[in-house]
């Protein structure tokens, strides 16, 4: 009878020491979660990502009946990523530039009116609020966008009329504080390209700008008939430029570690390579074939790119994201100061996962945007958040 | 250099030994009490009069059982923009995929009321099935999509419970009540997919995939209470057990903190819900006396 009741004694025990530990909370799990739209023609494309207040918010491209350009759509996720409302900005609002910039609390885009081309700055306040300001600026396709230094923001924009690359930084309340415009060189091949890049998803091209850590200013776009990252000063010419191939080769992304030091991916026609330690001409001219050491053949050949920074515990990292031909996303983590791949990650399985955005949370976190196929053929909006215990455990 | 999938860590670590520990316990105190008595020859009446009333008994125990689900949360790893969430959510097969269970079983009998523990490796069969569907302007622009799920989940549980013998003595009919710790031992999780193409106007059905994996990080602990009805037969040296028993589990049994990781499943929004087991099942065990054999290998 006595072991009888140490045997009791043993399961009780085992019941009260098996009292659960205390389970994370919502906001501290990870998730993936797809917005799904019961319309068969729909299509959802994200092309910016950003973390405000509460809220996720989606910058995203739609079809539209009345024009070649893409719509746009503003889809609002609470912090566990659950749908909170969608936006559509009317249909004369088009071309969205490809990421959502955050200054403070609020976040912009630019896009452009489709009948005058007149480029306008959309402003996103934390409470969803969305407002456009025209800019006083000659007509131009918005190309790509990013925040400067001293929290302006900074548009890179093509001019169909004058033929010209144009770089303007702009005030968050929409003035227009300088600007400068390079020529795209004479002839029409890179003007089509130029439209293409609006009007068809797969001739899109890889055009973005910024400000170096050093402060010079620079942007990947058209300079005299190439894809070329050219670096001003706001003067009439550049101080430096890494010249393409036309637009077969050049750069995708880069992210500037230090004056002139970069983590860059490239592109050399449907092969693709990248650094994350390299220095780029700030003050000469260069080509980025010379960058070219190894073809990365799982990079799929319109793959989107795009670099991040990471702060990981006692090292300074970078993830570069990118899409692979299996149709995944694919991170790569890569040690800023010796250059090394540290780990690589793979999003998507059955059906096939594209890259948008990425971003660094204010939780030490990440999160993803992009598109995958329901039923392997409706475009839908996916958004994924990695905690940062997960991020440290890939490494 | 590292590649790496993301996966939860097991929680609970020391419970991973502590079953390992109960099951040395009880052997250690079944066979600790059967050397003590060696150790001390009574009389062959005493030694009946003390079989009747006070026994170990040890044996093995399977059967097989049928589960049913109640639903506490309903989830999906899809976000409806211009639909209702209710469209998303799963309709439950209960009781229909028998499953089946193994394990021991450990009786204290005293004077007709029994103590016992049946740790068995109990597996639990859960079928459910989702859908979704989108349209168009023209009949042709439809299309379905079907999710049939069937989960399985192996626990290694460690019951407790009280048993009576109502009457006999060669046969005995008995009621038993008690309660259980299940610690998630496996699960695998298999998806068929089947899709549903208008594109001619008429339904086309086809089955798309067919995925199996192992999701044991989406299942977690459980515990419930269990009740049940049986009767026992001796015959040789061997006492044969039929049961029937009812388990009940209040909570839920899918790990909230998984549920929306980035998987082959959570990738086209296959999600689990919250909900809670409930199970009947039938079991047969074969159990033999510890105290008291002779010579012979034969319960007096």
């Amino acid at each position: 009878m006595k072991n009888s009741l140490i045997v009791l004694g043993l399961i009780t025990s085992f019941f009260i020491f098996s009292c659960e530990s205390d389970e994370l909370s919502l906001e501290q799990q990870s998730f993936l979660k797809i917005y799904d739209d019961a319309n068969y023609n729909a299509s959802y494309s994200p092309v910016g990502l950003h973390q405000s207040g509460d809220n996720f918010f989606v910058l995203s491209e739609r079809r539209l009946t009345s024009s070649d350009f893409s719509g746009i759509n503003l889809v609002v996720t609470d912090s566990i990523g659950d749908f909170v409302n969608e936006q559509q900005l009317e249909d004369n609002f088009v071309a969205p530039t490809k990421s959502l910039l955050k200054v403070g609390t609020s976040l912009y885009f630019f896009c452009m009116d489709r009948n005058s081309l007149r480029p306008y700055l959309a402003v996103i306040s934390e409470d969803s609020t969305l407002n456009t300001i025209a800019l006083n600026t000659t007509a131009s396709y918005p190309l790509a966008a990013n925040v400067t230094a001293n929290n302006n923001l900074l548009l890179l924009s093509y001019d169909p009329d004058g033929l010209n690359t144009i770089l303007t930084e702009v005030s968050r309340e929409g003035r227009i504080l300088q600007q400068a415009r390079y020529s795209i060189g004479p002839g029409s091949d890179v003007q089509d390209a130029i439209v293409n890049h609006f009007t068809k998803r797969s001739a899109r091209l890889p055009f973005f700008c910024g400000q170096t850590a050093g402060n010079r200013y620079y942007f990947n776009g058209f300079y005299n008939y190439t894809l070329s990252m050219v670096f001003t000063n706001f003067g009439d010419d550049p101080t430096g430029v890494l010249q393409g191939q036309g637009s077969d080769a050049g750069l995708k992304a880069a992210y500037s570690t230090a004056a002139s030091d970069f983590t860059i991916v490239g592109y050399q026609f449907s092969d693709h390579f990248m650094n994350a330690k390299t220095t780029l001409p700030l003050n000469n001219i260069s080509s980025s074939v010379n960058l070219f050491d190894r073809n990365i053949p799982e990079i799929a050949e319109k793959a989107v790119c795009r670099i991040i920074p990471f702060n990981g515990i006692n090292r300074e990292l970078v993830i570069i994201a990118s899409e692979t031909e299996g149709r995944q996303v694919v991170l790569y983590f890569y040690d800023i100061n010796s250059g090394q791949l540290e780990a690589t990650y793979y999003l998507g399985t059955l059906n096939p996962f594209t890259l948008s955005s990425i971003i660094e949370l204010e939780d030490g976190g990440i999160a993803i945007a992009g598109t995958t196929f329901l039923a392997g053929r409706f475009e839908r909006i996916y958004l994924q958040k990695i905690t940062r215990a997960q991020l440290l455990e890939i490494l | 250099m590292t590649l790496k999938n993301l996966s939860k860590t097991d929680f609970m670590p020391g419970a991973k030994f502590f079953p390992i520990v109960l099951i040395f316990f009880l052997f250690f105190t079944v066979f600790d009490g059967l050397a003590q008595r060696r150790k001390k020859p009574s009389t062959p009446a005493s030694q009946a009069q003390e079989f009747l009333n006070t026994q170990w008994w040890l044996g093995l125990r399977g059967g097989t059982n049928f589960s049913q689900t109640t639903l506490i949360q309903s989830y999906s790893g899809l976000n409806p923009i211009n639909y209702d969430n209710e469209d998303l959510e799963k309709e439950y097969e209960n009781f229909v995929n028998p499953a089946f269970h193994i394990g021991l079983d450990v009786t204290f009998y005293h004077k007709g009321f029994s103590i016992m523990s049946f740790p068995t490796f109990f597996r639990n069969n859960i079928n459910y099935s989702s859908e979704l569907a989108w349209s168009g302007e023209t009949e042709r622009d439809q299309y379905e999509t079907s999710y049939n799920v069937r989960q399985s989940i192996t626990f290694l549980e460690l019951p407790v419970a009280v048993k009576y013998d109502i009457i006999g003595d060669k046969i005995r009919p008995f009621v038993m009540a008690g309660a259980f710790y299940s610690i998630a031992f496996d699960a695998n999780k298999e998806v068929q997919i089947f899709e549903t193409d208008y594109a001619s106007g008429q339904p086309v059905e086809f089955q798309r995939a067919n995925i199996k994996l192992n999701n044991k990080e989406e299942i977690k602990n459980n515990w419930g209470v269990l009740g049940g009805v049986g009767v026992s037969f001796d015959f040789w040296n061997i006492r044969s057990i039929i049961d029937v028993q009812y388990r009940h589990s209040f909570q839920s049994i899918v790990n909230s903190e998984t549920r929306f990781d980035e998987n082959t499943f959570s990738s086209f929004g296959e999600v689990q819900d919250d909900y809670s087991l409930q199970n009947y099942s039938a079991s047969l065990s074969f159990v033999f006396p510890l105290r008291f054999i002779d010579s012979q290998f034969k319960a007096l």
